[in-house]
């Protein structure tokens, strides 16, 4: 029971960040993606320079072995960083969500559209499936590679990984102010202003204080014997679901302590936002007249395909914007680099695309509904 | 949101530091070693 209950809690306390620092938000992702609400980027830096300075920082004074915060490095896996990448990409360029949010948001009972956030779980669902049926085809013909070496670029530098991990830390804390400086932010007026420590804590978290806390949840991860990973979570729960059914996948054959802390870690994240949502101050504009949400099948469609391409993108590829960004840079893996780098230019120039030249989406409107029904 | 930025570039300042006297009092060695375990499949 221990390790579901050790992941369940992590999960949530990511679900309750996730949910403050507004990565549920369709708005704040698009903006993110096109530049004109650098919130969440600022955010994810934050998270990257803080883990980085604790691992660094534990390897520079020698206690990492005794705190087990020795990084866990994803293996490099070759082309399945660039099919993986595109596919992620797309999928989050299109939908805004990524596997974690997509729990977050059905916990924290965001979107003014009905039922799409729980589509896009069982879109998630499917893409672990797809997984289950294309790994040893993709496996085959060269795309994931079999032979997966833990490549890292202290190693290959031939630099102690104490000292580039703190420069790195360094690095991304200064890329997030760089980034505040130059690039706008979207602020949502809370209802009232917020006056005590409390009022503070209920309503929308800053970038740093979310970054923070984000950080140390991935360094508490790691000292727990886990890694924050929500597409591997969201395999590992399946995978356990499918025993527990009785019909065992062959991409989780085991259910294992690790397996079991990955499974809650992503359940977790349901009550989390959920605590989030319940507890928070809502915006101005919400607390003035709060629409309705509408049922829009269109909508669903979209949730459910593009999550399960972005799934089937992370599984393929080692890893989404937690596992092979967030939770991965600061371990300094070559594959996580390929990864991440891979599906945010994809999934930026498809966002910039869809804003652009197709206008698919208004950027503004989309940010005016989410004053109102936090997207 | 100024006196967060504040905090946290403080603790950045003060953790660079003290990795830095790490690295001068001899933990490099081991530093070195770390080269990482590496994460399983579900890891993903």
């Amino acid at each position: 029971m221990l390790p579901l209950l050790r992941g369940a809690l992590f999960g949530a306390g990511f679900g309750f960040v996730l949910y403050q620092v507004g990565a549920t938000r369709y708005s704040r992702v698009m903006g993110m993606l096109t530049l004109r609400d650098t919130k969440v980027m600022k955010f994810a830096f934050t998270a990257i320079a803080v883990a980085s300075l604790g691992y660094g920082l534990a390897a520079a004074l020698g206690v990492a072995e005794d705190w087990n915060l020795v990084p866990r490095v994803m293996p490099f896996l070759g082309a399945a960083h660039l099919v993986g990448g595109v596919l992620f990409g797309l999928g989050l360029g299109v939908s805004g969500l990524c596997p974690g949010t997509c729990v977050a948001k059905a916990g924290g009972r965001g979107g003014e559209k009905r039922y799409a956030a729980p589509a896009a779980i069982a879109g998630l669902v499917a893409g672990v499936f797809l997984f289950a049926v294309l790994k040893d085809p993709l496996t085959a013909a060269g795309i994931i590679a079999a032979d997966q070496r833990p490549l890292t670029v202290h190693g290959t530098l031939g630099l102690p990984y104490a000292a580039v991990a703190l420069a790195w830390g360094a690095l991304f804390l200064a890329i997030a102010l760089a980034v505040d400086r130059l690039t706008p932010e979207q602020s949502y007026a809370p209802a009232r202003a917020r006056r005590t420590v409390l009022d503070h804590l209920r309503g929308e978290w800053s970038w740093a204080a979310s970054g923070t806390a984000a950080g140390l949840l991935v360094l508490g991860a790691t000292a727990d014997g886990g890694y924050l990973g929500f597409s591997g979570a969201i395999l590992a729960a399946v995978g356990a679901l499918a025993h527990a059914a009785g019909h065992p996948l062959e991409v989780v054959p085991r259910l294992t302590d690790d397996i079991l802390w990955r499974a809650a870690l992503i359940a977790g994240v349901f009550p989390g936002a959920w605590l989030a949502h319940a507890v928070s101050l809502p915006s101005r504009a919400a607390a003035a007249s709060r629409p309705a949400k509408v049922l829009d099948p269109r909508a669903l469609a979209t949730s459910f395909g593009a999550a399960a391409v972005m799934c089937l993108g992370a599984l393929v590829g080692g890893g989404c914007t937690t596992g092979a960004f967030i939770a991965a840079w600061p371990t300094l893996s070559v594959g996580s680099l390929a990864m991440a780098g891979t599906f945010f230019a994809v999934s930026m120039a498809t966002s910039n695309a869809r804003l652009s030249i197709l206008r698919s989406y208004d950027l503004r409107a989309a940010q005016a509904v989410g004053d109102r029904v936090y997207d | 949101m100024k006196t967060q930025l504040r905090i946290l570039l403080a603790a950045a300042l003060v953790a660079l530091l003290a990795g830095w006297a790490g690295l001068r009092s001899g933990n490099a060695a081991l530093a070195a070693r770390l080269a990482g375990a590496p994460a399983a499949e579900a890891a993903r």
